[in-house]
């Protein structure tokens, strides 16, 4: 038996005031003589036992009232109805409280889901604080973008109360409370076996539960299931001995109990139409907007570059719809900028903006290697690749080329002249051979997220490659060349590409049939083979030739944060009358050109657009000292230095110490020094960081659904009352019941009291 | 006449100092009152004449003498003058109690014996007096002259409730030895002694001829028992004391009480010897009736 108000069980003590009125009655008695004394004196002695034991009775009745009513007012609670005893009878409150995004969504009364679970867990850490006698532990989860343990079995509640207090509001992530409950799990197979209450307090979000909570396809009139493994969890939760499980519902729905879905529009994401956006180049921005509710809104979208004056447009969506929004911008200078779409706050606002920061370049640097050089200017490479990337020798205006052409013969890059490392893209248009410095060059160049292209042709001698760039698969290079195949023009059968993934970007400028069609007819004379068994697992190819043994024509493959391509057979200027293709055809050779260039000008991974949880970090050219990020208002703001030292990567690269803390979305930025020979430079690079779109479906669970799947006996809206003060039979506070019992105590001393009288009189 | 009437209640009378005067009153207003002469089947040898009272049978009126003298005279006849009235009082502690702004009981039953005493002599009957508490105290012998009653007023006037204790018993059984001739025996007590020693004193004045009316003087108090508050009863007569919630006790003490007066009853009607209940609140009419009653079925045994 514990007391939630022991202090007023000294109220039992009014139990004396029944005693000290009868005696006081006896002491203010009349004094009479009697002469009949005789018949009283038998009278006395016959009824003596009967009015003694009604007397008592009376006594009794009248001292238990104050002894029940302080008993009721100090709130007993059974020890049994949370469980059975722990060794020293305290028990361990585990709270895990949701705190994705969703618990965010602002109701009418201004109140968050999280802000209530937050009140409930104040109450709870109050409650206990006035009555912890018995020695409660507490273990508070706040199951955010990742479990966050603010305290740990923690008997200290005044510590717990102060880590509490830090806990304003939810995080921007998108949370399922299956890994939270997992630890909890752990935690709790650890600790020694004792009376435990588990709160799970979540707004019944259907993705709080895991992914999936839809009906089983082949028995439509079943219950739903999880196919996660809460409700595993909580049934091992429940088999620990003496623990109870409450799952607490502060959603917006959870007075109808019922589950719905609540009205939400949400920036989704933001992309640009052309995969590169350069200085002066007018380029557009879509804004995904998707309205999660059941009825119409119209929004006004805003759009601002890098904080500057915003541009609005109004939108329409529909229920359930995605529409985009179209901004065109054109950017005056290169660098990396930031692009921030947003639509006026709704009831949830941490899905109401999309951050995105691009690098804007001046031009796409391309270093041409030509393996031809040497040979008739209108037979070497360059002729083809300058027609057709930059016909205005890297003069025009970037209206009308994107590409800055380098040509260079092969003994440059042998000796080192030039480095891949200053361009973009390397392209090795039938370079013959390679040596350790010029594949240590590119290798390095593709680490820092340059682009290289390797077009196969005649000069190619396929064992150098394989030993310089292969590597045995170390290399950027993802298979092992193997020999020349088919024949010159005319002296062989000609094979057909064939696009084996049409939709990869590398393709994109033949976003037209027509321009398939026409890819998928051009001859192929002679290519390189591959040997089968060499290919490695993140390979792809792209284009296979029609020959027997389809063999590859186009592969693509990431290398460090570059991207490599590779043409099995390389396209050759017209005049070049031992060409083993037809891909100089314009029709053919502008598409795959451009779409190859500005597909390998993009680094392979973009660590710089990040869903919320995501650490931070990319590789640098020098060590980085001084790390320090600038945090999102959401966030709090202000810089936050990052104290561990970075790690080196090969090819003298190192990696930025990782910023694990993205938990809000926004802009992070961070600043360094990078420490180079000549002295340190600063270095500042944003990082945007955007929220998970699906956790803005508020579509929320009903009781009785939840209840059924999880097997809880209630989903409750409030602690359980053990722990509160409204009192419910069913849990386990006996206050009311010895209340009614008083009143029933009262009603008998009354009955009793008017019986005697009347018996007496 | 009304006025006379009222000095029947006790409440009144015991505004009455001197009991003489009581006594007068209550005749004077019994007889005023009455509607009937209880005097019927007076003896046929005239002894003497005496006056009229109320009541008397008109038969018995000597008409000559009302002719002559204009005076209601009742001629009284042998047997009648030879009447003698034992009046036995008790005068014990228990007598003493009186309810809250009543008579004690010893008042109200001298204030009977005294009345009684008074009508007697007024028919010129004789009438003597004894006062007892655990033994016979003082005595006056029966007489019917005026100086006689004046000596019974002046026993009566000096006698007060001792602190002895009432045993009736003993003492009736001594007075049956002293009582000589047969007369009419009136017993004025609360009987707080053992029923059957009450029952065998009486039994032995019967046994020997003598009519017994047995006055059983209790207090209000004592046959209702009316307290609320927790009191403390001290016990006359060398009684313990008792707090007590008299409430509590009440339908007890009642049925008690009651069961005592019923074995006094029942011992009474056993031996043909009257038994009148007074409570000291009520009209003392009720004790004169009784004797007048008493006189009567005494002449109707003697016919």
């Amino acid at each position: 038996m514990q007391f939630l108000n022991p202090a007023l069980l000294f109220g039992a003590l009014l139990f004396a005031v029944p005693l000290l009125i009868h005696l006081l009655n006896r002491q203010r008695h009349k004094t009479r003589p009697w002469a009949a004394m005789e018949f009283l004196l038998r009278a006395y002695q016959k009824t003596r036992n009967r009015l003694r034991n009604e007397n008592l009775l009376l006594l009794l009745l009248r001292c238990l009232i104050p002894i029940l009513l302080a008993l009721a007012i100090a709130r007993p609670v059974l020890q049994n109805a949370i469980g059975p005893l722990g060794q020293n009878g305290s028990v361990h409150h585990v709270v895990v409280l949701d705190a994705s995004y969703s618990m965010g969504y602002q109701t009418g009364s201004g109140q968050s889901p999280f802000d209530k679970g937050r009140m409930i867990v104040g109450r709870l850490l109050e409650q206990l604080g006035s009555s912890n006698e018995r020695g409660d532990r507490v273990t508070l989860v706040s199951a955010g973008v990742r479990p966050k343990f603010l305290v740990t079995n923690e008997a200290n509640l005044a510590l717990a109360k102060a880590q509490w207090l830090d806990v304003v509001k939810p995080e921007d992530g998108a949370t399922d409370l299956t890994a939270a409950v997992a630890q909890v799990v752990a935690s709790l197979r650890e600790a020694a076996p004792g009376q435990t209450q588990v709160y799970l307090i979540t707004d019944l979000q259907t993705r709080a539960f895991g992914k999936s909570f839809d009906d089983p396809k082949d028995d439509k009139n079943a219950a739903p299931q999880f196919q996660d493994t809460l409700r595993d969890l909580i049934e091992v939760l429940k088999k620990l001995i003496g623990t109870q499980v409450h799952l607490i519902d502060t959603g917006p729905l959870a007075a109808l109990r019922t589950g719905g879905l609540c009205d939400n529009v949400q920036v989704t994401g933001i992309h640009l139409d052309q995969p590169l956006a350069l200085a002066r180049v007018p380029i557009t921005a879509v804004a995904t907007l998707r309205n999660r509710g059941a009825a119409s809104a119209s929004v006004m979208a805003t759009l601002e570059v890098d904080g500057g004056e915003p541009v609005r447009k109004v939108v329409t969506v529909s229920p359930g719809a995605e529409v985009e929004a179209e901004f065109p911008i054109t950017f005056r200078e290169t660098g990396r900028r930031r692009i921030r779409v947003s639509v006026q706050n709704d009831n949830l606002e941490a899905d109401d903006a999309f951050d995105m920061t691009l690098d804007v370049r001046e031009r796409i640097r391309i270093l041409l290697v030509d393996g031809a050089a040497d040979d008739d200017p209108l037979r070497a490479y360059r002729a083809l690749y300058q027609a057709i990337l930059d016909p205005t020798g890297g003069k025009g205006s970037p209206l009308v080329t994107q590409f800055e052409v380098t040509v260079r013969d092969n003994l440059a890059l042998l000796s080192g002249q030039d480095s891949p490392m200053s361009y973009d893209v390397t392209v090795l248009a039938d370079v013959d051979r390679l040596n350790e410095r010029a594949a240590n060059e590119i290798q390095k160049a593709l680490q820092a997220g340059k682009g290289l292209l390797c077009a196969f042709g005649d000069r190619v001698e396929a064992d150098n490659y394989n030993l310089q760039l292969h590597k045995v698969g170390t290399g950027p290079m993802p298979f092992r060349l193997a020999t020349k195949t088919g024949g010159l023009q005319g002296s062989s059968v000609p094979r057909a590409p064939v696009l084996t993934k049409p939709e990869h970007p590398l393709l994109r400028e033949f976003d037209e049939d027509i321009y398939r069609e026409i890819a998928q007819s051009i001859p192929v004379y002679q290519w390189f083979a591959t040997e089968p068994d060499s290919f490695a697992a993140n390979t792809e190819i792209v284009m296979r030739l029609t020959d027997r043994d389809q063999s590859p024509l186009l592969i693509a493959a990431p290398f460090g944060e570059g991207r490599c391509a590779f043409l099995l057979s390389a396209p050759a200027p017209a005049d070049k009358k031992e060409r083993w293709n037809r891909f100089d055809d314009p029709m053919i050779a502008f598409h795959l050109l451009h779409g190859l260039i500005k597909w390998l000008a993009l680094p392979a991974q973009d660590p710089f657009n990040v869903v919320v949880g995501t650490q931070l970090s990319c590789s640098l050219p020098a060590r980085p000292t001084d790390v320090e990020v600038l945090v999102p208002e959401r966030l709090g703001g202000g810089k936050q230095p990052i104290a561990e030292n970075s790690r080196a990567l090969p090819f003298g690269r190192f990696a930025l110490p990782p910023f694990a803390n993205t938990v809000m979305s926004g802009i992070y930025v961070i600043d360094l020094q990078l420490d180079r020979e000549a002295g340190k430079e600063n270095w500042s690079q944003p990082f945007a960081v955007h929220v998970d779109p699906e956790e803005g479906q508020l579509s929320y669970r009903a009781h009785d659904e939840v209840r059924q799947v999880l097997g809880l006996p209630a989903i409750l809206s409030d602690l359980p009352a053990t722990l509160t003060a409204a009192a419910d039979s069913k849990k386990s506070e006996l206050g009311p019941t010895l209340l009614l019992a008083l009143l029933l105590l009262v009603l008998g001393e009354a009955a009793m009291a008017r019986f005697v009288s009347v018996r007496r009189t | 006449m009304s006025e006379l009437t009222n000095y029947l209640d006790p409440t009144v009378l015991n505004k009455v100092a001197k009991l003489e005067l009581r006594a007068r009153l209550v005749v004077e207003g019994f007889v005023n009152g009455m509607h009937k002469s209880p005097y019927r089947g007076f003896s046929v040898e005239f002894a003497q004449h005496r006056e009229y009272v109320p009541g008397d049978d008109l038969r018995y009126l000597d008409w000559k003498i009302f002719g002559k003298s204009d005076r209601y005279v009742i001629k009284q006849f042998e047997e009648e003058t030879n009447l003698r009235a034992h009046l036995f009082l008790d005068q014990s502690e228990s007598m003493s109690y009186a309810h809250e702004g009543g008579m004690s009981k010893f008042d109200y039953a001298a204030t009977a014996v005294a009345a009684l005493a008074f009508l007697i002599q007024q028919q010129a009957d004789a009438v003597g007096l004894t006062l007892f508490d655990e033994e016979i105290c003082r005595q006056v012998p029966p007489s019917n002259t005026r100086s006689s009653l004046g000596n019974l007023f002046n026993n009566l006037n000096q006698a007060k409730a001792s602190n002895h204790k009432t045993k009736v018993g003993p003492v009736l059984h001594d007075l049956a030895s002293q009582l000589r001739q047969r007369g009419l025996v009136m017993v004025f007590s609360d009987l707080f002694d053992k029923p059957e020693e009450v029952i065998k004193g009486l039994r032995e004045i019967a046994q020997r001829g003598h009519d017994v009316v047995v006055f059983h003087v209790l207090d209000r108090d004592e046959t209702e028992f009316p307290f609320e508050r927790m009191t403390l009863f001290q016990g006359m007569e060398q009684m313990p004391e008792l707090l007590v919630d008299p409430k509590s006790l009440r339908d007890a003490y009642l049925a008690e009480i009651e069961q005592f007066m019923d074995a006094i009853k029942k011992g009474c009607r056993k031996h043909r010897i009257d038994y009148v209940r007074v409570v000291n609140n009520t009209p003392l009419d009720v004790v004169l009736t009784s004797y007048l009653t008493a006189r009567a079925a005494r002449k109707k045994r003697r016919k």
